[in-house]
């Protein structure tokens, strides 16, 4: 198990030098001219000070030198300082909480939501419940994420007033529920029809046959049988899912004007703010695999067949 | 066979008849019409091509049929309690009075639970033990049906151990609770011959200590080797049934000499002679004998009329019209 654990570390790390680099490239391709943008084009920089900003953020070294300066800070734990000479560190220290509690809360709302509907229609196969519930995730996948967010702020925040239209002045937990359940419920659909699934085809392996044959009661056979060896592919997917919850909320972070990271990775690309989307990007790539290890290991703990020997 | 009307059979099956549903299609018949009796202590086979219905026969007594498939006719006895007209019944037995072998031990066991502790569960659920109780009963059983180590064996999950080792697993799993009545689908099917032997073994001294075991299988020669009393099974019905050494030896049915003779044997090189022709669609069954279209000795009245079981000597029975001049040709 350490041996597996171990493996599965040095391919994180691996994954995360090459994904870092590639955020890299993409940044530094980007079309303009940073300090150019800084003025807004309404002053003239004296060449001086140009020099020095180009100086001071390494512009006009190669992309592979930039990079190496830039790994070479990062393993210091500095992540630079955006072009008006804020740390990215106090950036990201500043917008996190706030993306985490939005993702956790939608990611709590998948597992207690997602999963016993899955289970329900599971054990309900072929009746009402299993064709509402898979009515409702077609549902769920078919409006796009904007649609539903917006129609949600109208409808539960403005007509009826039962949440925050935007923000966070509220608070956890009035002020996230309505941006979570947005956010979590493709993820929330995508669990409940997984699961769903995953416990038909298990309920009907030779296993399954074999506990009933023991004489096992019917809820020992779901519970001990059935629902652990069904989890496994939800539990993978619920934590590559939670990687991504936790850094990807971009654009329900627009629509509720919530401040998080993926609120300041869309306003540092606007700004062309190199820096600032580097570092946040870089956490994310950082966080997503510190998800999948955890899934990971989760993964060996649930299914003893895929333990690296 | 006579015996005493005040003996119940252990298992008594009469008339079974299970049939398949089918999406926009009529139902098909899979087993039909088919009688079984086990007693204790001894072993019946049930000997049949692949498709032939002994596994159906087999999860019905268990009542482990899939969702699609139902008993249309017929009663499952066991000590008298007919198991299909009680479902409550059906479900005590299981695991307690009765128990399964199945032929694929990798697929039978759940992957993600030490095997250790999917026998121990037997003792947990139905006998309430404790952890560490049922765990020192589950070693013990484990050493009982000669697993090597079972200490340290019992702490494997199934992928980790060798098909031989984890058939013995389900069948620990099996006897755990002693059942009076075993049923073993191919259990030595997938094993190599070795193996195959040992497990075989295991099943003569099971029914030696008093079990009653219902053995399936299409092999021939596991059947001789284990059989007490023999099924021949054809397309969902009996043809043929006997003691094991006199069915074998002198076979009433043409499909039972058939079957004897589609064998390969060492000292007959060459003189294997396969079954022309498959086994009908179970969707359209011919009307009469439902060996007609492959035996080499029907006639026309053959394909017109189903035989009932007809019994020629006491104790034995077969399904054919022309039993007595088969067995007049055969005489001379």
């Amino acid at each position: 198990m350490t041996r597996y654990i171990l493996l599965r570390v040095l391919l994180a790390l691996s994954v995360a030098l090459g994904a870092t680099f590639l955020i890299f490239l993409v940044v530094f391709a980007l079309p303009g001219d940073p300090i150019q943008a800084l003025t807004g084009g309404q002053h003239v920089m004296s060449a001086s000070v140009e020099a020095a900003l180009r100086e001071r953020y390494h512009l006009d070294d190669s992309l592979p030198l930039q990079y190496l300066k830039y790994m070479g800070g990062l393993l210091q734990g500095d992540l630079g300082e955006d072009f008006t000479g804020r740390p990215v560190s106090a950036i990201i220290a500043e917008s996190w909480p706030t993306t985490a509690k939005l993702g956790l809360t939608a990611f709590a709302l998948e597992i207690v939501v997602g999963i016993p509907l899955g289970l329900w229609a599971g054990l309900r196969k072929g009746r009402p419940v299993d064709y509402a519930v898979l009515g409702g995730t077609i549902l769920a996948f078919a409006v796009p994420i904007f649609v539903i967010g917006y129609t949600a702020q109208i409808l539960f925040g403005i007509n009826l007033g039962w949440f925050p239209v935007a923000g966070t002045e509220e608070g956890w937990p009035t002020s996230y529920i309505l941006p979570a359940v947005v956010l979590g419920i493709l993820g929330l659909a995508t669990t409940a029809r997984l699961m769903r699934t995953s416990l038909v085809e298990t309920l009907s392996a030779d296993f399954i046959r074999t506990a009933i044959a023991k004489g096992m009661p019917r809820r020992r056979v779901i519970v001990n049988h059935a629902m652990r060896n069904s989890l496994i592919p939800v539990v993978t997917y619920l934590a590559i899912d939670l990687g991504g919850l936790l850094g990807g909320a971009v654009i329900i972070e627009g629509i509720f004007n919530i401040p998080g990271l993926g609120f300041q990775i869309f306003e540092g690309i606007k700004q062309q703010n190199g820096p600032v989307v580097v570092g946040i990007s870089t956490l994310l790539v950082l966080i997503f695999l510190a998800a999948n290890l955890v899934v990971d290991v989760i993964y060996g703990v649930l299914d003893p067949r895929i333990r690296y020997e | 066979m006579t015996m005493p009307a005040s003996e119940t059979p252990l298992l008594e099956i009469q008339g079974l008849s299970v049939e398949f549903r089918a999406r926009r299609a009529a139902p098909v018949q899979a087993v039909q019409d088919l009688s079984l009796t086990a007693r204790a202590g001894e072993c019946v086979v049930v000997l049949g091509e692949s498709g032939s219905g002994k596994s159906v026969t087999a999860k019905a007594v268990m009542g482990l049929l899939e969702g699609n498939a139902r008993t249309t006719a017929g009663s499952i006895r066991l000590d008298g309690a007919d198991l299909l007209a009680d479902p409550a019944a059906m479900r005590a037995a299981r695991g307690r009075d009765m128990a399964m072998v199945f032929q694929d031990s990798l697929s039978a066991l759940n992957p993600v639970q030490r095997v250790g502790d999917q026998i121990a569960e037997m003792f947990r659920v139905h006998q309430g033990l404790s952890k560490a109780e049922a765990r020192t009963r589950a070693i013990e059983l484990m050493r009982q049906v000669a697993i090597p180590d079972p200490e340290r064996r019992a702490r494997s999950y199934p992928h980790q151990i060798s098909g031989g080792m984890r058939q013995r697993i389900v069948i620990a799993m099996a006897i755990a609770l002693k059942p009076r009545l075993l049923i073993a689908d191919e259990p030595t099917t997938a094993l190599d011959v070795t193996v195959q032997k040992g497990i075989l073994d295991l099943f003569r001294v099971l029914t030696e200590a008093g079990a009653g075991l219902v053995f399936i299988t299409h092999d021939i020669g596991v059947a001789a080797e284990i059989a007490d009393h023999i099924v021949v099974m054809y397309a969902g019905s009996v043809m043929e049934t006997g003691p094991a050494r006199e069915v074998l030896a002198r076979p009433h049915h043409p499909y039972t000499r058939a079957l004897l003779a589609s064998v390969p044997r060492i000292e007959r090189p060459g003189a294997r002679t396969p079954i022309p022709g498959g086994l009908p669609d179970p969707a359209d069954r011919p009307a009469g004998c439902l060996f007609a279209p492959r035996c080499p000795l029907a006639t026309a009245d053959c394909t017109a009329t189903r035989p009932e079981l007809e019994s020629l000597e006491p104790g034995r029975a077969a399904a054919c019209l022309r039993i007595t001049e088969v067995q007049h040709v055969l005489a001379q």
